[in-house]
């Protein structure tokens, strides 16, 4: 990975200093170091936050043009990154070409994942255990590679490579003989894909066809987690202590996805054009696991305790993946245009799995030795699914002052699902066939008055049938916007938008309504000052009835968030020194009350016109009104040096 | 065919150049900065100031009259670009994202600036530029949980393109499915015991990728919560109501149904998604 990293690292760096003496080069750099400081409860801070002290890039930028007839190996270079050091995430971006010759693209990112989260996943949070079961401390590097050859007018081949990989350790949970235990995880999932393929243009027809190789190896290597060996749940069962002794489980998977991709834009004529796509992808996985426990131990499904289990896994997907689309659109004159459009997404699914257990001395809930006892359980899961989108648009534009539009979609959704006897744990309900229709419109318009433009946009959608409690009957929405400003003196943008979602279908009930409303201002009274000032709301009011999983009576599901946020900044340049500051301040007082305040502060001064120092300060300071212990206030100071020329 | 629309379109660049060169005797400062960008007029077969602009003849001829020359705004703007920016036009293709508001590509692009502060010719860093019309998105991600618009992190057009696409506002992956998976690429799947992601849902089923209140960017504050109002039967039959969640929720081991379900983006390996 470190390899990688420096390699990308050291080929960016490359390419930019073999341009850096050219004659129209720009560079910029700022780089420092923070110091981050954490009071309260540090692993929500870095669950949301994740800074940490040490050296940061701020900002790198080198853009490089050379217009000559020869301009070497590159006439066009631009290499951004920022982020890297202390940040939780960095990403680089490095474009490059020669005319007629090459266009490299090449696109890294990285992010530090952390969460460890006081309340979630805790079952042992009232015994004052923190955090949660779940935590992981991982990275997610991705890597994004493009070389088009543009060497003849209507040809450009294409050849690209994407890398995703995703590792580090983490703490989960298992449930098995009656407890759940908590255990360790180290894990390493990769995904990559090699393409070709190439872009084609003329003056009426222009397009893709390109070929991808997909290809996913993961790996999951699991064992107990120092202490857990005595499970979340003191007592015994059944008279008998339920401990696990020892515990490992390695998982590889692999999938396999060739990917075909093909666009096309034809021009049919000066006032018609023709669209159509097609995406086919065919993922086939397999998955090996074995899994070896021993303990004292309860299996209820065979009524017996054990003292040992060795399982293994041997699974298999099958998943093609098909998405079509055909377009038409009509310039109707200087004012109107009329798309009209038909899109298909098939997809399918055939599981199987076999699981092989061999459970170790049992002995039946009386009393009786009964030795070894194998299970085999073979499943197979299957899904098809089919949606047939159709839509047709008409956009009026430039009638005086106004403009509307509107559209209307169908969306044709057809599921079927295969019920399996090894997942039976009810009879009935988890296979079944699903058809729903859902109809949609939209009409809207706009007044531009030159200062001022005013928007509107509503919209419903209707549908004749439900596949899942959460899928709404009827939706309707309304926005609005208006962006008012004089010159770049103020600016004044409002929006609103409101949205309601309900199906009041038997045994469903699901009532929604959400709005959000935002004001923002923004005043420039002279071109070193910059003031803003804005407020947010979101609300959103949710109800569906559900069962009391232990006494099946109904009740009421009732989420509701209720937040405010208010935020400032400005932005003052005096002779040398730049003041930027912001702070903002967002408190909800829904389902899951809390507040969380954000203050930024930055100086920076010209020391030379190439060479600047910036000091900064940032604080942020949570609080949630039901779990104080979740709480935390964090600094971050940071001084950095920039360089431009 | 292709050889002759290439030298026919050289032949029409190598005009306009010539025709171009008398835009620069007033506009010089802005001639200087085009000739360093990738639109400058010094290069074989790249546009000119007659390119985007038209014919200045009656514009010359009536003391720099701007009402005489073509500016290009709005999606007649938007137009102009497009003739030579095919796969962008592509990608616009029948998603004008961006048409009802009448924003084209000069709202976000800047033309003529060479070594702009921003790549892609941005006028100004990506979610600033988004966040001015969409303030209401750009508040949401002020909640504690989320993705992280900061330095380094995600970007609006991470996962948008404002361009339009196969998947409206939102991107398709490589494979046409939903952006979400070309980071969190191990949840794509498939697996023999899938859940909601592509069956009957997606990841917005139960995540808020913009912000959240809830731990895990969730829908819900209570993950016993979230499940339950799927999980849950009354009469018809709808997926996943059956089987309905048996346990008894007054104990805290079974109010936190991750801790046993843990593989709730699918499994291949346990149909109760324990592992």
């Amino acid at each position: 990975m470190k390899t990688l990293r420096l390699a990308i690292a050291a080929f960016s760096i490359l390419a930019a200093a073999t341009v850096v003496s050219a004659q129209s080069t720009a560079f910029d750099i700022e780089f420092g170091y923070q110091n981050v400081d954490v009071s309260g409860n540090e692993n929500m801070f870095m669950t949301q936050i994740n800074q940490d002290s040490g050296f940061v890039l701020r900002n790198l930028s080198v853009s490089y043009f050379d217009p000559s007839e020869n301009p070497g190996f590159a006439d066009r270079l631009r290499l951004d990154a920022s982020g890297f050091g202390g940040n939780p995430a960095g990403r680089l971006h490095l474009q490059m070409g020669r005319d007629h010759t090459y266009r490299l693209n090449l696109f890294y990112q990285q992010f530090k994942t952390f969460s460890a989260l006081p309340a979630f996943a805790n079952p042992l949070l009232d015994d004052g255990v923190m955090p949660g079961q779940h935590t992981w401390d991982r990275t997610r590097d991705i890597l994004d590679i493009r070389l088009e050859l543009p060497l003849w007018a209507a040809i450009t081949p294409v050849v690209g490579y994407r890398w995703n990989r995703y590792d580090g350790p983490g703490l989960t949970t298992y449930h098995v003989g009656g407890d759940e235990f908590q255990i360790s995880s180290d894990l390493e999932q990769t995904e990559s894909e090699f393409y070709l393929g190439f872009d084609f243009a003329t003056k009426a027809v222009q397009g893709t066809l390109t070929q991808g190789w997909r290809d996913f190896d993961g790996t999951n290597n699991q064992g107990l987690a120092p202490g857990a060996g005595a499970g979340n749940n003191p007592g015994s069962l059944l008279g008998q202590d339920v401990e696990l002794d020892s515990f490992s489980r390695t998982e590889k998977t692999s999938v396999s996805t060739p990917v075909t991709t093909f666009h096309i834009t034809a021009r049919a004529s000066d006032r018609i054009r023709l669209i159509g796509s097609y995406v086919y992808a065919d993922a086939d996985g397999d998955t090996n696991m074995s899994e070896m426990l021993a303990g004292s131990l309860v299996s209820f499904q065979l009524a017996s305790f054990f003292r040992g289990l060795d399982q293994s896994v041997e699974s298999n997907t099958s998943s093609p993946f098909q998405r079509g689309e055909a377009r038409a659109e009509f310039d109707l004159g200087d004012h109107v245009d009329l798309k009209v459009g038909y899109e298909f997404r098939d997809r399918e699914l055939d599981g199987w799995a076999m699981i092989s257990s061999l459970f170790m001395e049992t002995m039946s809930f009386s009393g009786y030795e009964q030795g070894d006892i194998v299970s085999l359980v073979e499943a197979q899961t299957g899904y098809t699914r089919k949606d047939q989108i159709g839509n047709l648009r008409v956009d009026v534009r430039d009638i005086g002052l106004f403009r509307f539009w509107g559209q209307f979609v169908v969306d044709d959704q057809d599921l079927d699902v295969s019920q399996d006897v090894a997942e039976i744990v009810l009879p009935y309900g988890q296979e079944g066939q699903f058809n729903r229709k859902v109809d949609s419109y939209e009409v809207g318009g706009m007044v531009d008055l030159g200062s001022a433009k005013i928007l509107l946009d509503l919209g419903g959608q209707s549908a004749d049938d439900i596949i899942m409690r959460t899928d709404f009957n009827d939706r309707s929405y309304v926005r609005g916007r208006v962006d008012w400003s004089i010159g770049r003196l103020f600016r004044v943008l409002a929006t609103a938008e409101s949205i309601d979602t309900d199906n009041q279908s038997s045994g469903v009930g699901y009532d929604a309504t959400t709005t959000h409303y935002a004001l923002d201002f923004t005043v420039t009274p002279v071109d070193n000052f910059n003031l803003g000032l804005a407020w947010d709301n979101y609300s959103t009011d949710s109800q569906i009835p559900y069962r009391v999983p232990q006494t099946l009576d109904p009740a009421m599901s009732i989420y509701t968030e209720d937040g405010d946020m208010y935020s400032g900044n400005l932005r003052w340049t005096i002779s040398i020194v730049t003041l930027s500051a912001a702070y903002s301040t967002f408190e909800n007082t829904g389902s899951f009350p809390l507040k969380m305040d954000h203050a930024t502060a930055r100086v920076a001064v010209d020391l030379t016109k190439n060479i600047a120092v910036a000091g900064e300060y940032e604080n942020w300071d949570y609080s949630e009104n039901l779990f104080s212990a979740a709480d935390y206030n964090a600094d971050r100071w940071g001084l950095y040096l920039r360089y431009r020329r | 065919m292709v050889l002759g629309v290439g030298l026919a379109a050289a032949q029409a660049a190598n005009d306009d150049r010539e025709a171009s060169e008398a835009c620069a005797v007033c506009h010089d400062t802005v001639a200087a900065e085009l000739e360093m960008t990738v639109h400058s007029p010094m290069r074989a077969g790249t546009p000119s100031c007659v390119t985007c602009h038209g014919d200045g003849t009656k514009h010359m001829d009536n003391d720099g009259d701007p009402s005489m020359i073509n500016i290009p705004t709005g999606a007649s703007g938007a137009a102009t670009c497009l003739e030579c920016h095919g796969q962008i036009q592509q990608m616009f293709a029948g998603r004008w994202a961006h048409g009802d508001a009448e924003v084209y590509c000069g709202s976000c692009h800047t033309i003529h600036s060479p070594h702009n502060a921003q790549p892609m010719q941005l006028v100004k860093a990506a979610n600033d530029l988004c966040a001015q019309c969409h303030p209401s998105q750009a508040g949401s991600f002020e909640k504690p949980f989320g993705h992280d618009l900061d330095l380094g992190g995600v970007q609006c057009i991470s996962c948008h393109d404002p361009h339009g696409g196969g998947g409206g506002s939102l991107k398709v992956d490589s494979s046409g499915e939903i952006v979400c998976y070309s980071c969190h690429a191990e949840k794509r799947g498939p697996f023999v015991f899938p859940h909601v992601n592509g069956v009957a849902g997606t990841c917005l089923s139960c995540h808020q990728p913009h912000g959240s209140v809830n731990p895990m960017a969730l829908t819900r504050s209570r993950v016993d919560q979230l499940c339950l109002e799927c999980h849950s039967v009354f009469d018809g039959s709808t997926l996943g109501s059956q089987p309905p969640s048996f346990h008894n929720l007054r104990s805290p081991r079974y109010q936190n149904c991750t801790t046993c379900h843990v593989a709730v983006h699918g499994s291949n390996t346990s149909p109760l998604l324990e592992k």
